[in-house]
């Protein structure tokens, strides 16, 4: 497409760095119209940046077990100078588990939801184009997921398979789907009732394309908003998984944290140890939660 | 293409009737959304279809763009059977412009993306070809420069703008049919004329026909050639425009022509008969005329035999049986 | 003056997240008590925000910047709710475009009714009675009050709204666009009632429309707005068979007349403007045919044409010349794309 504007205008290569990064600012600004939106970002922001410089900033080794002057575990140490914010029962430190667990958090988070918006947008979005039969198997099969309790399935599935974090990853896809499905076909069927996908159909499109290159760019924006939140979702139920013991013993996570300290009977005594895991899950959720809401404008339909 | 010198839309004894699922479960009859239709369009003319809500001209407009398959009946466009494999292959022969100009584009499209689809499904020529061909048809559409338009968004453009740009990708194809439904009912009264101009004169220039689907027969005049009156699926009265409107003689069509709000009125509105407005809404008869439950010209054989279109004079058919004396002479 | 609603050099601004919207610019307006006034323009001229102002339904992001509007010598613009509410219905009532929209989708009719005089201190018994009786008025069957919504066609909805905002027969209604939509039949018998009712219980009545067809076998005196502002007004029959301003003469002329189907239609070139910012230039300037310099920097006031009548147009007195040049179709198509 030749540019027919004005004779200096800026060398090609520049304008495709600075047009996708301002559209980036632009959107990230939306984050910051409000004192919640910008509380959520930055403590998104603060955990990614931790998990991608943990292995830097992390004091200690996380499973690396602390001995004292007289060669004892150092355990349930409460917060010191060597250890800010203390040591586990296992004579480990916290600050440095807290740092590690920071990459889970993420890896489960953006995983989860990554499988669960394919899984749901293509469930919603076949449902809700094809209608009929095929609409009522699939809403079925995620009736079928929203009567599966998560927990008892979840222990079902690692007692079959193992404790591994692919597994806690795959247990949670397989099931948390079923809201994106619901709200992907209900945005669908309004979607394609719409004059351009009968435009399409007529000039010959075939249903693929037409759920994939026309319906699809159009409830994009709420898969993603729906992406956002369950991250939030997937990350807290890998925590339950772990605090029930049936997490991945080779992860740290803060889940298993709580689960650690639990099992020891520490939990009570050792608030160093089970605050900084609880109140990490609680701010990140709803950090996602508030600068999800801030996006949720975008993903609504703009009124005319 | 055919050099077949017929009409090149061909709509042969079509009815399309639908069955509600509750009546499948009670036994009840369909619903017969066009019952018995039968037209023919020459190139380079537009048939106008005027009909209110329950008319069938909806149904009638998928039909003809193969979004339904008719019960019974057939379409063909250019010796081709609407919707079979052999007209699909040709690249469509058939499009269609939409009511609402706001949502018959895609958002997330560029103008030119939109208008390139039809090109891109048929795999039609080079990117840069299709660069080309969408920016000639936006120049067709009066949207000028063509190429000025390419990258913009439809929230961008005026709702005369947009309808362009549909009709832009309707004809980038160079279909011989064009189904234009009530194209211009939501546009501003001031763009009106310019739209209608345009679809009139690439009727012409690319020798299409076009379906032109109204409830307002006060444009119909400014479009079309031949006019078809339809009331509950059947077409009451056809013929060319002018005559219909300034010489009607279905009593279907005078009411609406009569209903028509008038521009300078020296008395005030004129009453609507009691007989009309009474039997509105309710379903058809089993026998007999259609029309009769509303007619204020029915006698006692119009709920016998439901009557069969007679020319009153050249070209201009009625489905009435006292349409002859009816019938208002033009002044 | 004894005007029964004015509009006192009203302005209005809508806060939008792209930015102000002055969608009503310095209009002056005046509706006598038994008469009706028809509001017509396009998309966008602010006759819907203007019908909204009179009635205080103005949503929270529109502000009323200047100006003020009178009911019965009462200024309402700025009163809040609690002040507005006795007025509502009583004293003006409102019938909205889309009667689905303002009826209750699980209510029935009759329910409707008790709602609405419940909300406003009538008692169901009289408000069932006024009910029977304001139904045969509007030519519908008792039936429908146990009726819903959705089981009644548009007219019947339409005329089922019209009985509900005479209820507490108020003296002024505002109906905003009451036939767009409706098939050519049941409109012609909305109009024949409002036309009816007119003149039965004497209502004033602000009619908005943008089809000039019906306005101009319904009103007396009509305004026509184009980008927030009066162009011209005046009595019905004069301003629509020999319009003074530019843009009357573009709109006549793009109306079609069904019983004169040779006349040919025009459009105007160009489209409505955006209105997001205020401008120093008469808002037709950029689609007059004749537009000259003085257009694009100065914003007309409004002249007197004649008794009753008035245009915003710096040329007023060459009405006459205009009208003659602009019945000519070949003065408005450029071939410019609208």
């Amino acid at each position: 497409m030749t540019d027919t504007s004005s004779l200096s205008a800026p060398p090609a290569l520049v304008v495709r760095i600075a047009v996708p990064m301002r559209r980036l600012a632009r959107f990230l600004a939306i984050a910051f119209e409000t004192w919640s939106g910008s509380f959520g970002i930055t403590v998104l922001a603060i955990i990614v940046l931790v998990a991608a410089l943990s292995p830097w900033i992390a004091p200690y080794d996380p499973i690396a077990n602390h001995f004292n002057q007289a060669g004892q575990l150092k355990r349930l140490e409460p917060p010191s100078a060597a250890h800010w914010l203390g040591t586990t029962y296992y004579g480990l430190d916290v600050l440095s588990q807290m740092i590690d667990g920071t990459r889970i958090v993420l890896v489960v988070g953006i995983t989860c939801a990554f499988f669960i918006a394919i899984i749901g947008t293509n469930v919603g979005l076949v449902a809700g184009y094809y209608g009929g039969r095929i609409d009522a198997a699939l809403m079925r099969i995620t009736g079928l997921a929203f009567g599966i309790p998560f927990i008892p399935f979840a222990v079902v599935l690692v007692a079959l398979l193992g404790p591994s974090l692919w597994n806690m990853i795959l247990t949670i896809s397989l099931l948390m789907w079923r809201t994106t499905a619901r709200v992907i076909r209900s945005q669908v069927l309004s979607v394609r009732e719409r004059g351009f996908v009968k435009a399409a159909k007529i000039a010959g499109a075939s249903d693929l394309r037409i759920i994939y290159v026309h319906i699809f760019p159009n409830v994009l924006p709420m898969t993603l908003l729906y992406v956002a939140f369950d991250i939030a979702w997937a990350v807290l139920a890998e925590a339950s998984i772990s605090f029930l013991g049936f997490g991945d013993p080779n992860q740290v996570s803060w889940g298993q944290m709580l689960y650690l300290a639990y099992v020891s009977g520490s939990i009570r005594q050792a608030w160093w140890w089970t605050i900084p895991p609880g109140l990490g899950l609680s701010l990140f959720v709803i950090a996602v939660f508030l600068v999800g809401r801030q996006y949720e404008k975008l993903a609504s339909p703009r009124l005319r | 293409m055919s050099d077949d010198p017929g009409p090149i839309v061909a709509f042969r004894d079509v009815h399309k009737h639908f069955t509600p699922r509750s009546a499948l479960l009670v036994g009840g009859k369909p619903v017969k959304a066009v019952d018995g239709v039968s037209f023919a369009i020459e190139r380079g003319q537009v048939l106008g279809i005027a009909g209110e809500s329950g008319s069938g001209k909806s149904t009638l407009a998928n039909l003809l763009v193969g979004l339904e398959r008719p019960t019974a009946g057939e379409i063909t466009v250019d010796g081709l059977v609407v919707g079979a494999k052999a007209e699909r292959r040709s690249g469509r022969a058939v499009q269609m412009v939409f009511q609402d100009p706001f949502a018959s584009l895609n958002p997330r499209f560029t103008i030119g993306r939109t208008v390139e689809e039809p090109l891109l499904i048929h795999g039609v020529g080079t990117p840069a070809e299709r660069h080309e061909a969408a920016a000639a048809a936006l120049e067709r559409a009066e949207l000028r420069p063509g190429r000025a338009y390419l990258a913009r968004y439809p929230h961008e453009l005026s709702g005369g703008q947009r309808q362009r740009v549909a009709i832009a990708r309707a004809t980038v194809l160079n279909p011989k049919l064009l189904v234009a439904d009530e194209p211009v009912s939501m546009l501003d009264v001031s763009v009106r004329a310019g739209i209608l101009r345009l679809l009139k004169r690439l009727v012409v220039e690319q020798q299409m026909a076009m379906v032109f689907i109204t409830h307002d027969l006060s444009i119909v005049a400014h479009i079309c050639d031949d006019l078809a009156v339809m009331y509950r699926g059947a077409i009451v009265e056809q013929g060319p425009v002018r005559d219909l409107l300034l010489a009607p003689a279905h009593p279907y069509t005078q009411a609406l022509i009569d209903a028509v709000p008038i521009l300078s009125p020296t008395a005030g509105p004129h009453a609507l008969p009691a007989k009309l407005l009474a039997a509105a809404g309710s379903t058809p008869p089993e026998r007999g005329c259609r029309f009769a439950p509303r007619c204020v010209h029915a006698v006692a054989q119009c709920e016998v035999t439901n009557p069969a279109p007679v020319p009153v004079q050249r070209g201009h058919v009625v489905a009435c049986l006292r349409a002859a004396e009816l019938r208002r002479v033009a002044p | 003056m004894g005007a029964l609603l004015e509009f006192e050099d009203i302005s209005i601004v809508y806060r939008t997240q792209e930015g102000e919207v002055f969608a009503v610019e310095g209009v002056k307006l005046a509706l006598a008590a038994g008469q009706a006034l028809g509001l017509v323009g396009e998309s966008g001229c602010g006759k819907s925000t203007l019908a909204l102002a009179a009635l205080g339904l103005l949503p929270r992001s529109a502000r009323i910047t200047h100006g003020a509007i009178r009911f019965d010598g009462d200024l309402i613009s700025g009163k809040g709710e609690s002040e507005l509410r006795p007025l509502r219905w009583r004293r003006m009532a409102y019938v909205p475009q889309s009667a689905l929209a303002s009826l209750v989708p699980v209510h029935s009719i009759r329910r409707q009714f008790r709602d609405t005089a419940a909300a406003h201190g009538m008692r169901a018994t009289e408000a069932d009675a006024r009910a029977v009786e304001l139904l045969r008025q509007v030519e519908l069957d008792r039936a429908v009050l146990d009726r819903f919504p959705h089981e009644l066609s548009g007219g019947m909805r339409q005329r089922a709204i019209i009985a509900l905002a005479l209820l507490f027969r108020p003296p002024m209604l505002v109906a905003d666009e009451p036939t767009t939509g409706l098939d050519v039949i049941v409109q012609r018998q909305i109009v024949n009632l409002l036309s009816d009712l007119r003149r039965s219980e004497g209502l004033s009545l602000i009619f908005i429309s943008h089809d000039i067809g019906v306005v101009a076998e319904l009103c007396d005196r009509v305004a026509v707005l184009y980008a927030g502002e009066v162009m011209e007004e005046g009595p019905t029959t004069e301003v629509l068979s020999r319009p003074a301003h530019p843009y009357t003469m573009g709109l006549a002329q793009s109306f079609p007349d069904i019983r004169a189907p040779d006349r040919p239609l025009v459009s105007i070139a160009g489209h409505t403007p955006r209105l997001t910012e205020p401008t120093r230039a008469c808002p037709f300037a950029s689609r007059c045919p004749f537009v000259r310099e003085v257009c694009r920097t100065t914003k007309p006031a409004r002249v007197r044409v004649a008794q009753g009548r008035s245009i915003a147009c710096h040329f007023a007195s060459d009405s006459e010349a205009m009208r003659e040049a602009a019945a000519r179709p070949g003065l408005w198509d450029a071939g410019q794309a609208a």
